[in-house]
């Protein structure tokens, strides 16, 4: 992760996009079949394919009670309840796919908005370099040693007071849960956005020094058109990988805030809110297992795939990548 | 040296711009400590409150008063934990959430590079394999995921740890484990990346090629630059462990800084807020700093280009 050995040089990559988007894809493809010749995250997509069907269709199905509150509560897991219930009777089945489904959602979110800064800053630091390059990535280096999980923290909770006591508040009327989930995906992406930043900077530096670049230069196109149309084809595979697995670690992200209590607020739960109410409930006295065990395995699948699913993406298009042949 | 001294001195100004940011985020927000509370008998009793804490002036002049006690190293009286000052609840906290840290890092790095050079030095193999494996499971079990489990199967199922207070060596075990096991992966997987480069190099064949053993290859000529990137990585490692820690704190009722953090922030307890981002950024740009000097000394490419 080091900033100098990124931008050491692109040795790896054979065949530099001639500037067409043909050009490009195919060697796209090359890298998605590199990818889908990497046996664990072949495995890991069909899992992350299974899940993502059962998160999105399981609440057409009548079990799927996420917020109806009995008075069986603390139920084993059963034929009805196939998770058992919480300690207010809810089906945990119900809440554990809830809770997948806000996890991924704020992952997907964060990932979307760290590629945004991302990408943005890699590429004008990269592309325009000089002064302006040495500025940015040094505010990258200051954002990379604070803590980012306090500044995390101190931005949730300010941001959330100063928009409560703005006019914007009004339009919200009582929907605070909504603002606080925004904040979150907002709070998230910006402090996840910096390796991508690096690392984007570093395969520019290295496209900027190529012959093909120099020549759209001499053929006199517009720095957007440059950066649109010759910069950001060759980046795109190793945005996607950094990108994919930027959404394992803001999921992670989050349920460590949740766990801390300040992540998703009730009526939302995430895999993380769910675990941490699961946590109290383990005693010597009674041990209601599946409050924990579930939400736990849940996530731990979930980054597991995700995290082979990133490692194959990277294994393929990543040209610093070792096992690339 | 000269170079360390330097960069060192460069923390002044950071520090001073991380403080400033701080302290204004939060000031910005509205509503000032004590308005949340029970409302005020008398009015004259929050204006006091308030000018005990200076909040009734500009925030400009804050941050002076600000300053002027924290060159005297004093980061002023905590705005909830009423009559303790911020510096009393560093110095209970700190050295408990420093002690779970370093034990943590310390752990971290001796299973992890262990972890590394085996699946690299076994790589195809099954065993090697098996352990990529490992490492990969290490990154995805978070700690609050673990540590419950930890809790459940050493402690209440085989009752052989205690569950929480860190007072002795024997409470220290599964909070470390929990903390710890997610970075020896990491590290792990660093280490064997690292060493899988260094056995593809040149300068490796040219010492095959003279007769050298493969033991000796590996920790005389691999080692030494697959461990780099780890160097590299230890300044954010410990960074991430020393914040890190609030989960695992939390978990097992550790006496750290972590809940003093997240509760701060959350019933706007000013003082305490920016002290500790302050003390939190100051200790880690420190070990930033250090961590890259100390690579400075061990690569020899980047200490010639100096």
């Amino acid at each position: 992760m080091s900033g100098e050995s990124v931008e050491s040089e692109n040795a790896g990559r054979k065949s530099p996009v001639q500037g067409k988007a043909e050009a490009g894809e195919t060697l796209m493809r090359q890298g998605f079949r590199r990818f889908w010749r990497n046996r664990p995250a072949r495995l890991a997509t069909w899992v992350l394919g299974v899940l993502l069907i059962v998160v999105f269709f399981a609440p057409l199905a009548p079990n799927y009670r996420p917020d109806i509150i009995t008075d069986r509560n603390f139920a084993p897991p059963s034929m009805e309840h196939w998770m058992g219930t919480d300690d207010h009777g809810r089906d945990l089945w119900s809440r554990v796919v809830y809770g997948t489904r806000i996890s991924l959602i704020v992952g997907l979110i964060g990932a979307a908005v760290s590629f945004f800064i991302g990408t943005t800053w890699g590429i004008l630091a990269g592309y325009f370099g000089g002064r302006l390059d040495q500025l940015m990535m040094r505010f990258v280096d200051i954002l990379y040693s604070l803590p980012s999980i306090i500044f995390v923290i101190v931005l949730l909770t300010t941001m959330k007071e100063i928009i409560l006591s703005s006019p914007l508040s009004r339009i919200l009327g009582d929907n605070t849960g909504v603002l606080h989930f925004f904040l979150l995906f907002a709070g998230l992406g910006a402090v996840s956005w910096l390796t991508l930043a690096r690392i984007v900077r570093g395969q520019v530096l290295s496209l900027r020094s190529q012959p093909f670049l120099e020549s759209c230069h001499s053929l006199g196109l517009g720095h957007a058109y440059i950066i649109r149309r010759h910069i950001f084809p060759n980046l795109f595979g190793i945005i996607i990988t950094y990108v994919m697995l930027t959404i394992p670690s803001v999921i992670l992200y989050e349920s460590f805030l949740s766990f801390l209590g300040l992540g998703i607020e009730s009526p939302f739960a995430s895999l993380g809110s769910l675990i941490s109410r699961g946590v109290p409930q383990i005693n010597p006295v009674r041990i209601y297992w599946w409050l924990i065990a579930f939400p736990a395995l849940t996530l731990a699948l979930l980054l597991i795939s995700l995290n082979f699913a990133g490692d194959g993406l990277r294994d393929a298009f990543d040209p610093k990548s070792s096992s690339q042949e | 040296m000269i170079h360390f001294i330097k960069r060192l001195a460069m923390m002044i100004p950071l520090m001073l711009v991380i403080s400033l940011l701080a302290f204004a985020l939060v000031r910005l927000a509205p509503g000032g400590p004590f308005s949340g509370e029970r409302s005020f008998a008398n009015e004259q009793i929050l204006k006091e409150l308030e000018a005990r804490y200076h909040l009734d002036k500009p925030v400009l002049v804050q941050y002076g008063y600000f300053l002027r006690d924290l060159l005297r190293g004093d980061l002023g009286m905590s705005m909830k934990y009423r009559n303790h000052t911020v510096n009393d609840i560093v110095r209970q906290g700190l050295p408990v959430s420093m002690a779970l840290g370093f034990s943590a890092f310390v752990f971290a790095m001796s299973t992890g590079i262990t972890l590394g050079v085996i699946t690299a030095w076994k790589k195809g193999d099954l065993t090697g394999d098996l352990l990529a494996l490992l490492a990969l499971l290490f990154i995805c079990v978070p700690s609050m995921v673990l540590g419950p489990i930890l809790i459940l199967i050493f402690a209440v199922y085989i009752p052989l740890f205690p569950t929480s207070f860190f007072h002795t060596p024997w409470h220290a075990v599964l909070p470390v484990l929990t903390l710890g096991v997610y970075y020896s992966g990491k590290i792990s997987r660093l280490v064997s990346e690292g060493i899988q480069d260094a056995l593809a190099s040149d300068f490796i064949r040219t010492a095959r090629a003279k007769g050298v053993s493969p033991i000796l290859l590996l920790f005389r000529h691999a080692l030494p630059m697959g461990i780099l990137p780890v160097v590299s990585y230890s300044g954010p490692l410990l960074a991430d462990l020393l914040t890190g820690s609030f989960v695992v704190e939390n978990l097992f009722q550790i006496p750290g800084l972590g809940t003093f953090l997240v509760n701060s922030s959350l019933n706007r307890d000013h003082t305490m807020i920016v002290g500790l981002v302050l003390i939190y950024s100051t200790l880690i740009i420190f070990f930033n700093i250090v961590v890259d000097s100390l690579y400075a000394v061990l690569d020899p490419r980047i200490r010639s280009s100096r």
